[in-house]
């Protein structure tokens, strides 16, 4: 909360319908770049973009817990994709369901282990998550000895996770799209949704409250890698191999959508459907990028202009709303 | 009740001994033998990290958390290989340039938008990483005079090399500069309390672009000299040394919190991390046990710097007494 008064004259626009144009505009203008590219309106493009926003919803679905719940952001999600899309298809060998399990039940149990860290003592989540994809990627080629992982032969069920299509839809889109309804839904009418946000927004009054906030934050960093993990099986599933590198940019895609859906970095505030939103939109966004021959490395630099639009254009709406939350 | 300040002071050169120590144990263990060579990849190694290390450990004093500098490290590099084609010194001012400008942008974003230094420079990292792609078009870049990469990293006095001397400068200038002057001392104070250095009147917003403007710059320098050292640069960063740079500076006593640490704890930092790769190399372990060794390291480093690891402890100290009564029953 700022003690400098802060001149409220000076903007042209209330900044709540600011901030409501915004979002509305910037679509419209990506829709009419996206219309005008040649190769874009096609049924099988159209399905491309589905396939691939999938992931990035996933993984930022789960990343907005950890943001709301005030720590900021994890940069190992990415590690913990690659690391259980190996897992997937070592796995299939004991039957899909139960490598889906596997895969579920790792990612959270990764996750949960740095939220006990973060949750319990405090420790920077920056850097522990850091640490977290240094040691999962270093566990991960040990154990493969850096080849690629490949599923046991004879198994073809998992193809039906990314090749079939439903109403003209991509399953996994589909499954992006429950998760999406359903971590709202947790969000909106659980009391463990409102105790993400209450400890995102004050930590201390959160605690004072009686609240076990470091109970929350494990939570909400098991629920992240429980996506990651569900993203793993998509990854897995979709390239039929797995070999862990160091270069993704799941968690960049990740954070850009979660601060682009228009969640305040500092927690408290923020909704999983925006996230999803944002992340289709930049989705299309890169795909449209795609078709005018920009790769996804260089279409990086785009991203990232766009992650600091956005955090600074929120920060200074709600510094010209006078710090106030509403 | 003894305060125990001392012991926190001494740590960074105690972990600096005792990685030298078991790197010693471990490789003589092994057989391999320990020779000035030896030294001399190792302070390579080390000035390489090193510039990003005190980047990043001076901004952390500040209480500004610079995490773009591995990013900073490889486009920088790119720029002074595409800049320099005809002349080295042109190729090194642009990228020295190119990392004062990226600076200020953190430094006025910090400002304008009241963000942590920290959503600002991983917006940053983003934009950076993809820029190296755009500018070198996914290529490696080549730089046609190896002359001054040969003159660059030649051994002097068998162990140095003008690289290596060019950081040692950068240590002793920033480590002075921090430690006997005013601008010194308002790092230390901005690092410490903000909001109690703005009351007072201290120069806040200067040393806050300073800071990020000195880490992007070094992360810059020490890209450079690295790309003309190679006589190439990748936008690929196959080992990121953010990694090892972070780990330098929090094992060097650096406070994620702000306002503690100095430049020779840094240098510490960095010799520990220098020492503990030169001895993953001769021990010619595989480099996923690099990664290992780094995660373990910065989580270290994370759950010793956290700030509620002391009640943690206590608590679960507490909770241990309550479920043997015995054992209370003895102590009391």
């Amino acid at each position: 909360v700022s003690s400098r008064p802060v001149p409220t004259a000076s903007l042209p626009l209330d900044p709540r319908l600011a901030v409501r144009a915004l979002p509305v505009a910037a679509a419209a203008a990506l829709a009419v770049f996206a219309v005008s590219t040649s190769g874009f309106l096609t049924v099988a493009n159209g399905q491309a973009i589905l396939l691939s926003v999938a992931v990035t919803v996933l993984l930022s679905t789960g990343l907005t817990f950890i943001t709301l719940s005030g720590n900021f952001v994890s940069l190992s999600l990415g590690a913990t994709v690659l690391g259980t899309a190996a897992l997937f298809l070592a796995s299939l060998k004991f039957g899909i369901v139960a490598a889906i399990l596997i895969c579920i039940l790792g990612g959270a149990l990764v996750g949960a282990i740095q939220g006990a860290f973060v949750g319990g003592i405090g420790a920077n989540p920056i850097v522990t998550t850091l640490a977290a994809s240094s040691l999962i990627a270093g566990l991960v080629v040990g154990v493969t000895h850096g080849e690629a992982v490949l599923p046991p032969a004879g198994a073809h069920s998992f193809h039906a996770l990314t090749q079939t299509n439903l109403i003209g839809v991509p399953v996994s889109a589909w499954f992006a799209l429950g998760l999406v309804i359903v971590a709202q839904c947790v969000l909106t009418w659980t009391q463990y949704g409102r105790e993400v946000l209450l400890v995102g927004a004050n930590r201390d009054a959160a605690r004072s409250a009686g609240l076990r906030t470091g109970r929350v934050t494990l939570i909400a960093f098991a629920i992240a890698g429980l996506c990651a993990g569900l993203g793993g099986v998509l990854v897995g599933a979709r390239s039929g191999q797995a070999t862990v590198g160091f270069a993704n940019t799941y968690d960049f895609d990740a954070i850009t959508a979660v601060v682009l859906g228009g969640t305040l970095v500092t927690g408290g505030r923020g909704a999983v459907w925006r996230t999803g939103l944002a992340a289709l939109a930049l989705a299309v966004l890169g795909n449209v990028l795609l078709l005018h021959g920009m790769t996804i490395y260089n279409q990086l630099f785009v991203k990232g202009l766009i992650f600091l639009g956005a955090v600074s254009v929120v920060s200074i709406v709600r510094i010209r709303k006078g710090g106030r939350i509403g | 009740m003894k305060r125990r300040p001392s012991f926190g002071r001494v740590l960074p050169y105690v972990t600096l001994a005792i990685a030298v120590v078991a790197v010693v144990i471990a490789t003589a263990l092994d057989g391999k033998t320990i020779t000035l060579a030896t030294g001399y990849v190792m302070l390579e190694y080390a000035a390489t990290i090193g510039p990003l290390a005190l980047g990043l450990g001076v901004a952390l004093i500040a209480g500004q958390f610079d995490t773009s500098v591995g990013a900073m490290f490889g486009f920088g590099g790119i720029v002074a290989v595409m800049a320099g084609a005809s002349s080295w010194e042109l190729g090194l001012a642009t990228a020295l340039a190119v990392g004062a400008l990226v600076g200020i942008v953190y430094g006025t974003l910090v400002l304008v938008a009241r963000l942590d230094s920290l959503t600002i420079t991983l917006g940053g990292l983003i934009t950076l990483s993809g820029l190296a792609y755009v500018l070198s078009d996914s290529k490696t870049v080549t730089f046609s005079d190896y002359s001054i990469g040969i003159r660059l990293t030649e051994p002097v006095l068998e162990v140095f090399s003008i690289h290596s001397f060019v950081v040692l400068a950068c240590f002793l200038v920033v480590g002075l500069v921090l430690a006997y002057t005013r601008a010194g001392r308002n790092v230390y104070a901005v690092g410490g309390s903000r909001a109690a250095a703005e009351r007072v009147g201290l120069p806040v917003r200067k040393v806050v672009v300073g800071v990020l403007v000195l880490s992007a710059v070094l992360a810059a320098l020490s890209g450079s000299l690295i790309g003309f050292t190679l006589a190439s640069a990748s936008p690929e960063n196959t080992s990121n040394p953010l990694f090892p740079a972070i780990i330098a500076a929090l094992i060097g006593g650096v406070r994620l919190t702000g306002g503690v640490g100095t430049v020779l704890g840094i240098f510490a930092g960095l010799l520990t991390v220098a020492v503990v790769n030169t001895g993953l190399n001769l021990l010619s372990a595989p480099t996923y046990a690099s990664s290992l060794a780094y995660g373990a390291l910065l989580l270290a480093a994370a759950v010793s710097a956290a700030p509620d690891l002391r009640s943690a402890v206590k608590t679960a100290r507490r909770r241990m007494a309550d479920r043997l009564p015995a054992g209370r029953a003895e102590a009391g």
